[in-house]
């Protein structure tokens, strides 16, 4: 850009009076000298010139040992470079596993974004790698789903396989029990060589393989993330390990049940759950430092 | 200096004295050049370790020119053409602007921001002599002596650096 003033002049102060009073009269003076002003006030960081002057006398010293430092700094270099670009390659070909510990939970994201919340004492494990491209998992335990829009998006259990293409589901395998819930969008759940679609507010039950009756779904969500744990006619012995899991104790059961339950109980508070177990079984419980003691009444 | 101009640079004396009257200014010159200040830092002790080792064929006279002539050699093989990111550090003190209304203070604060913003994107002629001025306070000329060019040609790129920063400013919002 060519310009009308010295301006190099102007800011050395060699401008002629005459040339300054022009200058002064053009509009862009005003930001000129604000430029000449405030960059005078700049400052960059403090240079300890003490310490690099150090430096060169202990090279001085050792003339012909050149570089050590550089090499040993180099050498770590090199390890780092090469076991990080080990880890990069190998990263997307090894499953990825995600736990909930007892009395614990984890929310977590896919690769798409799709958002996955781990019941306690659950695991997840996937592969990263391609995951656009082939989106299925396994899960042992409980979760919930909120599957992103794309690809078909498969949860594989030991009991039966879930696939979806884009909705909000909750999935438990735990022991013989197979349970799935549907809270928006479509799902094709198979187990045992069978195959339903479940919809929006639907869910299905699965004991030993055959179809059960199941509450209905009356939140938007799983009874566990509204901090409840539902049943559906499961065994005592199933409650309990279900409980143990959820507030991370320890039961020791003496009683003996063959009558099956149904029905919800609370999450976040251990005496109403055991209250209302020990109702309905006709037991007692008594709680120790290091246990929680069932027996027949 | 007159005294000593004869005595040779590997008289720890005389290399230390010619260290500190010339270590920051190199530093500086090469923090403006790379925006970088462990690089600058590097270069700077590199250079001096250099001249040290040379000393018997360096003349004092010639040891400033040696420093910079090694340092932008060194620069050559660092990674060039990175985006400079200056860091400019905060004066703590606003002494200065004590008598100052807040609107002053605020205002003068963004024109600052504005104007670190577009010294980084001064060419690094233009931002070298211009900071080597600005904040080193170097004459024209001594500028001239460390880029070793013509006092004109500083002008010139001091002059660019002043346009450039006052078209980049007006465009920043």
């Amino acid at each position: 850009m060519e310009e009308q003033y010295d301006l190099a002049k102007w800011l050395s102060g060699e401008m002629t009076k005459s040339e300054l009073d022009a200058f002064q009269k053009s509009p862009d003076f005003e930001t000129y000298n604000k430029i000449k002003n405030i960059s005078s006030e700049l400052e960059v960081s403090e240079f300890n010139s003490q310490e690099v002057y150090q430096n060169i006398k202990n090279r001085k010293k050792k003339k012909k040992v050149v570089r050590l430092q550089d090499l040993w700094y180099m050498k770590v270099a090199a390890i780092l470079v090469i076991a990080l670009g080990l880890t990069l390659l190998a990263k997307p070909y090894i499953s990825s596993t995600e736990y909930a510990l007892a009395g614990a939970r984890k929310t977590f994201l896919l690769p798409d974004n799709s958002e996955i919340v781990l019941n306690s004492g659950s695991e997840i494990q996937y592969k990263k790698w391609n995951w656009d491209k082939d989106r299925s998992l396994n899960l042992k335990g409980e979760a919930f789903f909120k599957v992103a829009k794309g690809e078909k998006f498969t949860v594989k259990t030991e009991l039966g396989t879930v696939t979806v293409v884009g909705t909000k589901f909750n999935i438990k395998s735990i022991g013989e029990n197979f349970e799935v819930e549907c809270y928006e969008g479509k799902v094709k759940v198979a187990f045992a060589e069978k195959t339903l679609f479940l919809t929006k507010g639907e869910n299905v039950v699965v004991q030993k393989n055959n179809k059960i009756e199941a509450l209905p779904l009356t939140n938007s969500q799983p009874s566990w993330m509204e901090n409840e744990i539902k049943f559906n006619s499961n065994s005592l012995q199933e409650i309990i390990d279900e409980i143990e899991i959820q507030y991370n104790v320890n039961i020791k059961n003496t009683a003996n049940s063959n009558q099956s339950f149904t029905g919800t109980v609370p999450l976040n508070d251990l005496d109403a759950a055991l209250q209302i177990i020990s109702k309905t079984y006709q037991l007692n419980y008594k709680k120790t430092y290091k246990e929680i003691i069932i027996s027949a009444k | 200096m007159k005294q000593i101009n004869k005595i040779g640079v590997c008289e720890e004396a005389v290399f230390s004295q010619f260290f500190q009257s010339n270590v920051k200014i190199l530093r500086n010159y090469l923090l403006y050049k790379f925006g970088n200040e462990e690089q600058a830092n590097d270069v700077s002790q590199e250079a001096f370790i250099k001249l040290w080792e040379n000393c018997q064929e360096v003349p004092l006279e010639k040891a400033k020119g040696f420093i910079y002539k090694v340092a932008n050699n060194a620069s050559l093989n660092k990674i060039a053409h990175q985006k400079v990111v200056l860091a400019f550090t905060q004066k703590t003190n606003l002494t200065q602007h004590t008598n100052e209304s807040p609107e002053f203070i605020l205002e003068h604060e963004e024109f600052k921001t504005k104007l670190e913003k577009a010294i980084q994107n001064l060419t690094e002629a233009q931002r070298t002599a211009f900071l080597l001025n600005r904040i080193d306070g170097k004459k024209y000329s001594e500028i001239a002596e460390i880029l070793e060019i013509s006092v004109k040609a500083v002008e010139k790129r001091i002059s660019g650096a002043l346009s450039s920063l006052r078209v980049e400013i007006g465009n920043i919002k």
